[in-house]
């Protein structure tokens, strides 16, 4: 059995109340899971509560086999990269800079950055694949090639779950495509749990291991594709091959 | 920039140069000689040493830490409103420290230098936070910018009241403070503003880490384990402090600590607060010996002259960028 990174223990999370039902899972390293769910069902809160960035309404995390809220947030992050939809990229920044921010966790008080970072970021700009534009800015992308420099910023900090809320979200299939092979690589390679959600079910279904399925009205189910389509929490309808008929 | 301590260097010793100018060069006549000796023999030659440590040798200092404090405070503000139209005068800032100062030598409360200090202080650091307050509720930059406008002029106003209900003796002085000049200073003022600068540049350097990561958002700094709120706090408080300095010793003066961050982004081509902070205070120093070195010629009139085409370029140019320029 792989070593579990991540498990949460009767984890509800919300603001006023909890969004669905407490939720007992484990990310292990080397896997590929995929949370799904409609709008509103809770998949960033749930994201920004694993990333200690809010607090649980009940239960716990446990984050390389200690509670998440006895890290200090640096050390956190030395373990924990999360990649949210960003709120605004600044123009000026270029892909290489934005990238060694990833090793801000590590840095001294005043950023000196050393040979030892340095390293960390060229390695992640080849691993991403974006070594090839890393000079130029990052406001001037496309939202393919953002999509891997945000990977690529995630992996600088050698981190060892990586959550990433929809990278996705504005991919076409192409670009979609090659992001998950990307991720499904990279969870191997680096021996890391990748946790994304996502509306491309389809490439879910694909590309994860296992799928924490969300259905909205505060349900909850995780575990492979045959558990999560069994317990009725993807119909087939969602999954689009019964469409036509 | 490829290699950013050469060019770090070479701003230092064009400081240096503009330094070294405003003491060897003047509206009084004085040979080279006369200079050097009252540089290394003070005493030996009376007015020289007169002219050269009572006149010059403050206003270069004025100049510089007056020039390199609004540079920096223009920096932080510019990173932590992620607003590339921020600056302590257009925020009012400065208008904040004005009203500190007029508060003490109009009004009464408080006296000395200390106590205009820590009044501009207060004033500068008062009206930062109303600015962080409204920037809550504020989508677009440029509103950022109009609250700070008006801000000024609400604060103005009240100094205008002050100014009319004061005597004529404190109303001159503080009519000469308020046209800004670096040739108030006095010598034995100077280590007071050095600590000040001193003690604001502290604070900025302690939230370095902060200031790198701050552009792309609260919740992307505290992805990588900064603490946002403390680091803003401090690093707002540094240029606070930057600002009331700078106006308390040579008076409000316009658009140096706007215009400078993007000539040290132009010039450095760099989002590294590491290298944009050195950037920042040589070149504002660098700015602010220039615009001193006619003392004729109003200080406000040159810096206007200097950061109204920046805030102009800037408006400009960021409707042509995709998701850049003045959305930040």
């Amino acid at each position: 059995m792989a070593e579990a990174l991540l498990t949460t223990d009767s984890l509800g999370v919300g603001f006023n109340q909890p969004l669905f039902a407490p939720l007992d899972f484990s990310l292990f390293a080397g896997e590929l899971v995929c949370l799904v769910g409609p709008n509103g069902a809770g998949k960033s809160t749930l994201f920004r509560t694993l990333a200690g960035l809010i607090s649980p309404m009940s239960g716990k995390v446990t984050l390389c086999e200690k509670p998440l809220e006895d890290y200090s947030a640096r050390e956190r992050a030395r373990l924990l990269a999360s990649v949210f939809t960003a709120e605004s990229i600044p123009s000026g920044l270029t892909v290489e800079e934005f990238v060694a921010l990833g090793r801000i966790p590590f840095t001294s008080f005043f950023d000196h950055r050393t040979k030892e970072d340095y390293a960390a970021v060229a390695m992640a700009l080849r691993d991403a694949d974006v070594e090839s534009f890393a000079s130029r800015e990052l406001c001037a992308l496309s939202d393919g090639e953002r999509s891997r420099v945000f990977l690529a910023r995630a992996l600088a900090g050698h981190a060892r779950v990586l959550l990433l809320d929809e990278p996705t979200a504005f991919l076409d299939v192409p670009h979609t495509l090659a992001l998950f092979r990307l991720l499904l690589r990279v969870a191997r390679e680096q021996n890391i749990a990748v946790f994304l959600s996502t509306h491309n079910i389809d490439y879910a279904l694909r590309f994860a291991h296992r799928i924490l399925a969300l259905d909205g009205s505060g349900n909850a189910c995780i575990g492979p594709v045959n558990t999560v389509v069994n317990n009725g929490f993807l119909t087939w309808a969602e999954i689009g091959i019964n469409e036509k008929e | 920039m490829r290699h950013p301590v050469l060019g770090l260097v070479v701003l230092f010793f064009l400081v240096l140069l503009f330094a070294g100018g405003t003491l060897f060069w003047g509206p009084t006549d004085l040979s080279f000689q006369r200079v050097w000796s009252a540089l290394f023999f003070p005493g030996s030659d009376v007015s020289a040493t007169q002219i050269l440590w009572e006149l010059r040798m403050p206003r270069v200092f004025a100049g510089l830490f007056a020039g390199a404090s609004l540079g920096l405070s223009g920096l932080v503000l510019q990173s932590v409103f992620r607003n590339p139209l921020a600056g302590p005068f257009v925020l009012g800032v400065s208008s904040g420290a004005s009203l500190g100062v007029a508060l003490v030598l109009l009004a009464g409360f408080g006296r000395g230098s200390l106590g205009i200090l820590s009044a501009a202080a207060m004033g500068a650091f008062g009206v930062i936070f109303l600015v962080l307050f409204c920037s809550k509720f504020l989508e677009h930059s440029v509103s950022l910018l109009i609250v700070g406008l008006m801000l000024g002029y609400l604060i103005d106003a009240i100094v205008s009241l002050l100014m009319y209900f004061s005597d004529a003796e404190s109303l001159r002085g503080f009519v000469t403070w308020g046209m800004g000049s670096f040739s108030r200073l006095t010598l034995l003022e100077t280590p007071r503003f050095a600590g000040v600068f001193f003690v604001g540049l502290a604070l900025i350097l302690a939230g370095i880490r902060y200031l790198n990561v701050v552009r792309l958002g609260d919740a992307f700094a505290e992805s990588l384990g900064i603490a946002v709120r403390p680091y803003r706090l401090i690093v707002l408080a540094g240029a606070s402090l930057l600002a009331a300095g700078a106006t308390v010793y040579c008076g409000p003066i316009s658009f140096l600590g706007l215009a400078v961050p993007h000539l040290a982004y132009g010039i450095f081509r760099s989002s590294n607060h590491r290298v944009l902070i050195p950037a920042c205070a040589l070149l504002g120093a660098l700015l602010a010996l220039m615009a001193g070195w006619i003392t004729e010629i109003p200080l406000n009139a040159v810096t206007s002259l200097l950061g109204v085409p920046v805030v102009l370029w800037v408006l400009l140019a960021s409707r042509h960028r995709r998701s850049g320029g003045v959305r930040g």
